[in-house]
């Protein structure tokens, strides 16, 4: 059986690391295939196609973002890719869980009504909080029918 | 993105910064102390050379006008005066804006049954804005309401006091003119003039100022005329123009600007003592970081065990020093400006005691204020750079493998 | 099967490569351990068994020649700066002998401290501390410093400081050597429990066989290298015959004498120095080879160390003697030595400093300072070994503090004096310089 898909978008290196070293000291990359990018149009092209389109999505709100001929960095962009994801019949199921560094009301609000799985603050979670909530979306991914 | 998370946040860094009060009070304490004391001390030295300088200056520049006003007239051993026509061509000029001619003559003056001989000088009412002369008691004249400001010599010369009590006391006068024709027919100012204002002035012969209106025949020859420029950036063409002319020139901000360049020196002096403070200082603060990162390597090392990064551990160390540079100089500025009003107290209580005015002898600039706390925070940050490095290349284990 | 959680494949380690003094601390070393294993590394002191525990733990790789450090299938030398602080963020818990707590931070701080540096809010961190606090029943001591901790206590801060990450990898260093019998065996369940309970792998290095009693597997190490693995068969293996095991591997000529010379020595001088342990060791030998009589012996426990002696105090010095005695008339065999002195451990150096300094400080009723506390615990160790006299214990109570005594009133000093002799009973001055 394949093994239910992971994609991180993330512009942080040193979170980068984190993420994949959770998987990999905890065996979690036993359990889920992860990958990682930093740009919201890379992510794009990753669900697109798919062979490599994941079934759960963790994402960052701020994000860097092409507009008008420059790259901004915006929560724009987070909040861009979730409302194509959600806006589309195909993709509509992948799990948008939002990790940013952002404690905001507003964003938590909007995010979640725009279908959201969950949004998730860096700051108020430890390792064994991502290895627990992982353990937890891997039990929900094998039982239900993909 | 925000590379701030997944570090050791600035807070924390704060914190952890703090416990130099708790381990070392009386060494932190102490260095911050030392730092303070020399910043004070030179702040207190630099606000009194301000307070010296402005206090000066205030004396010479009066009014504001009289600081871009000069002074023209002929060299005094010419005898010359300056015909009427000359100040028509004066008036202009380019760069001037203002002028106001004097016209000089001897005056009988008579008070009631006592007649004294004073210099009589003819202005219009606005000589006394463009020289910047205040008189000490009472006011200028105005154009509407013609009277005469005296020196206090020519007060006490016809028997008044040179107080306030001789105001709109009155005066008569006949005139005769200094210029070089020979007629030496004298000129009666019809109406008694009354005093209103005194100049304390007794380094110079009595002298009295009145309206040029008043004189019933206008002067065609000026003793000296004072030319207003456009701004103070005009003022040095306008006077190279009239020193060709021939003109002798007097300018207020020629004496402004000696004084100021040796106040100039003087603060200049004390920033040299300043700097020394601050160098001496800074050794204290080398001190303290170096004998406290020796005594931390054990710290280091656990902390990187831990998973401290190198700059983590570089960043606290830069903060500890900053937080006692910052608090030095704070400290500093404290004492400094706490130092001064102090002496601007006692010295206003002092002087208003014996008669005289509030006296503000130390001021402080704000800029230097803000100067003072970088230049302190720096140095903080500066002596810290040292032990940061060396911490930040320490390998985890050797830091704490001890005997 | 997956693949070992550690694996270190023709691991080569040299201490100043190159120079005169160079040491090649780890030879050719090639070890598996799997995910949720209990090992221990076993051996005499400079053996390399730290040095391995410190490379697994990426804190002292860069003196690696060759081979390679594989943490689930990664190598550590091949990771970056970063990389590897995030591993010792997050992969791995050190739980140290001497403790290694910060003093000035307060325990929950302490514990705290790993989460920190990754960047986590200071209530989440507070949270989650407090948990770990209560797991290792400690949430009184919360907001004290570690100074006014007991071992047994600091060591399980240090425990919930390890834990903090929630690192699947957890290693300790000579974790018992500084605690009394009563917390020794407390922390060693402790260690069990985070295997069995948490399913995290341990890695134990120790000096001392009855510690090895939880491992499931044990490495022995001599001289930078691994000379044997064993997996003792459970409960009926006793520590004794582990260590016997163990020497005669480690050292193939020793004499059944030397045997129990040296499995006996770590066990008498818990918290003691190498270099205290073996001279111990030799004068236990002579003894046993009749080469000092019993007398001669004795007097040898005495004599402070500076003078050749090992400056043992009065009681610690009979009991010893009178254990040799037992042996050395088979009054009692030595596997009954053994299981006294494991079931009732000898109280540590260290923790015994602390307990007469706290003992001491009963008789003061006033504040007193962490400096002078440091003091304190400082002269009553040189007391213990006769490093000074009684008097001089005397001089520095009383000596001001700014001339670093302890600045105490006569009276006091008297009593704590006194008090101290009483238990030291030696009336004899110590011999100096």
């Amino acid at each position: 059986m394949q093994k239910p898909k992971i994609l991180l978008v993330d512009d942080n290196e040193v979170f980068q690391i984190l993420f994949r070293d959770i998987f990999w000291l905890h065996g979690i990359d036993q359990k889920f295939d992860l990958q990682v990018t930093d740009r919201i149009e890379k992510a794009e092209l990753i669900i697109r196609d798919q062979a490599t389109r994941p079934d759960i999505i963790f994402m960052g709100l701020v994000l860097p973002m092409e507009k008008d001929g420059k790259i901004i960095i915006t929560p724009e962009a987070g909040f861009k890719l979730l409302d194509e994801i959600k806006g589309n019949s195909e993709w509509e199921k992948i799990k948008v869980i939002i990790f940013s560094s952002y404690n905001d009301k507003n964003y938590i609000k909007k995010a979640k009504d725009m279908g959201a799985y969950m949004y998730l603050v860096k700051e108020k979670n430890l390792p064994q909080d991502l290895v627990q909530l992982l353990d937890s979306l891997y039990a929900e991914q094998t039982t239900s029918v993909a | 993105m925000d590379t701030e998370s997944h570090h050791l946040s600035f807070l924390d860094i704060l914190r952890l910064s703090l416990r130099i009060f708790k381990t070392k009070l009386a060494r932190t304490l102490l260095t911050i102390l030392g730092m303070s004391v020399g910043i004070g001390t030179v702040l207190f030295l630099i606000s009194l050379g301000y307070g010296l300088q402005y206090i000066l200056i205030g004396k010479l520049v009066t009014t504001e006008d009289s600081l871009i006003t000069l002074e023209a007239s002929y060299p005094a051993e010419s005898s010359l005066n300056i015909p009427k026509n000359k100040i028509d061509d004066i008036s202009k000029m380019p760069g001037v804006v203002e002028i106001s001619p004097e016209a000089e003559y001897s005056g009988e003056a008579k008070n009631g049954g006592l007649t004294g001989l004073v210099v009589v000088k003819a202005v219009n009412s606005n000589y006394f804005r463009l020289s910047g002369t205040t008189p000490d008691i009472g006011t200028v004249f105005q154009e509407e309401e013609p009277g005469a400001v005296v020196s206090n010599q020519a007060a006490k010369l016809l028997n008044f006091n040179p107080d306030a009590t001789s105001l709109d006391k009155k005066i008569s006068l006949i005139l005769t003119p200094e210029d070089n024709s020979a007629s030496s027919s004298q000129i009666t100012i019809n109406e008694p003039l009354s005093i209103k204002g005194i100049i304390n002035d007794d380094n110079q012969a009595p002298y009295m100022f009145i309206p040029m209106s008043i004189v019933p025949v206008q002067p065609t020859f000026f003793k000296s005329v004072l030319a207003k420029a456009k701004d103070i950036n005009t003022v040095s063409s306008v006077k190279d123009e009239l020193i060709g002319q021939g003109f002798v020139i007097s300018a207020k901000i020629d004496l402004v600007n000696q004084a100021q360049k040796v106040m100039n020196i003087i603060t200049t002096i004390l920033g040299v003592f300043g700097i020394a403070a601050l160098i001496v200082s800074a050794i204290g603060m080398f001190n303290t970081m170096i004998v406290g990162f020796l005594e931390r390597i054990y710290e280091v090392g656990v902390m990187k065990s831990l998973g401290a990064t190198n700059s983590d551990v570089k960043r606290l160390f830069l903060m500890e020093s900053f937080v006692m540079g910052f608090l030095g100089g704070a400290g500093g500025i404290a004492i400094g400006i706490g130092g001064g009003q102090l002496m601007n107290l006692i010295l206003s209580v002092v002087s208003v005691r014996l008669g005289g005015k509030p006296l503000t002898l130390f001021i402080t600039p704000i800029w230097f204020v803000i100067m003072t706390l970088v230049s302190s925070s720096l140095i903080g940050i500066i002596s810290g750079f040292w032990p940061a490095r060396r911490a930040a290349y320490l390998s985890p284990k050797e830091a704490f493998v001890r005997k | 099967m997956a693949i070992p959680i550690i694996q270190l494949e023709n691991l080569n380690l040299y201490y100043d490569k190159g120079k005169p003094s160079e040491v090649w601390a780890l030879k050719n070393i090639n070890i598996e351990i799997n995910k949720g294993e209990y090992v221990a590394f076993f051996g005499p002191s400079g053996c390399g068994k730290t040095t391995l525990l410190y490379t697994i733990s990426g804190i002292d790789i860069s003196k690696v020649t060759d081979g390679k450090i594989l943490i689930n299938g990664r190598d550590l030398r091949q990771f970056s700066q970063k990389e590897l602080a995030i591993f010792r963020q997050m992969g791995i818990g050190i739980i140290f002998q001497q403790f290694n707590l910060i003093p000035s931070l307060s325990v929950l701080d302490n514990v705290a401290l790993p989460m920190a540096f990754l960047g986590v809010s200071l209530d989440r961190r507070k949270e989650e501390a407090a948990n770990l606090l209560a797991r290792l029943n400690l949430t009184p001591y919360a907001g004290r410093y570690p100074s006014e901790l007991s071992g047994g206590q600091q060591q399980r801060v240090g425990i919930a400081r390890a834990l903090a990450n929630n690192p699947p990898i957890i290693v300790a260093d000579e974790p018992l050597g500084n605690l009394d019998s009563e917390n020794a065996n407390k922390v060693l369940e402790f260690l069990k429990e985070l295997n069995e309970k948490d399913g995290r792998t341990v890695i134990m290095v120790t000096h001392e066989a009855w510690s090895l009693r939880d491992a499931k597997r044990i490495f022995y190490i001599k001289d930078g290298e691994i000379v044997k693995i064993e997996e003792p068969k459970g409960k009926t293996e006793t520590a004794k015959s582990i260590t016997s095991h163990v020497m005669e591997e480690l050292y193939p000529d020793i004499t059944s004498k030397e045997l129990i010379a040296k499995s006996l020595s770590h066990l008498f001088l818990r918290g003691y120095s190498n270099d205290e342990i073996k001279r111990f060791e030799f004068f236990l030998v002579q003894r046993f080879n009749d080469k000092l009589d019993k007398d001669t012996f004795r007097a040898v426990l005495d004599r402070p160390y500076k003078h050749g002696g090992l400056g043992l105090w009065k009681q610690k010095a009979a009991k010893i003697a009178e254990m040799t005695e037992e042996l050395i008339e088979r009054r009692k065999d030595i596997d009954r030595i053994h299981k006294e002195l494991e079931l009732n451990l000898e109280v540590p150096l260290y923790e015994e400093i602390r307990k007469l300094s706290g003992w001491l400080l009963e008789e003061f009723s006033g504040k007193i300072t962490d400096i002078q506390k440091i003091k304190l615990e400082e002269i009553v160790s040189e007391r213990l070994r006769k490093i000074i006299s009684s008097e001089d214990f005397l001089k520095v109570l009383r000596l001001p503090k700014n001339e670093f005594g302890l600045g105490l009133s006569l009276r006091v000093s008297q009593r704590m004096s006194d008090k101290l002799d009483s238990i030291l009973g030696d009336s004899e001055p110590a011999l100096m310089q």
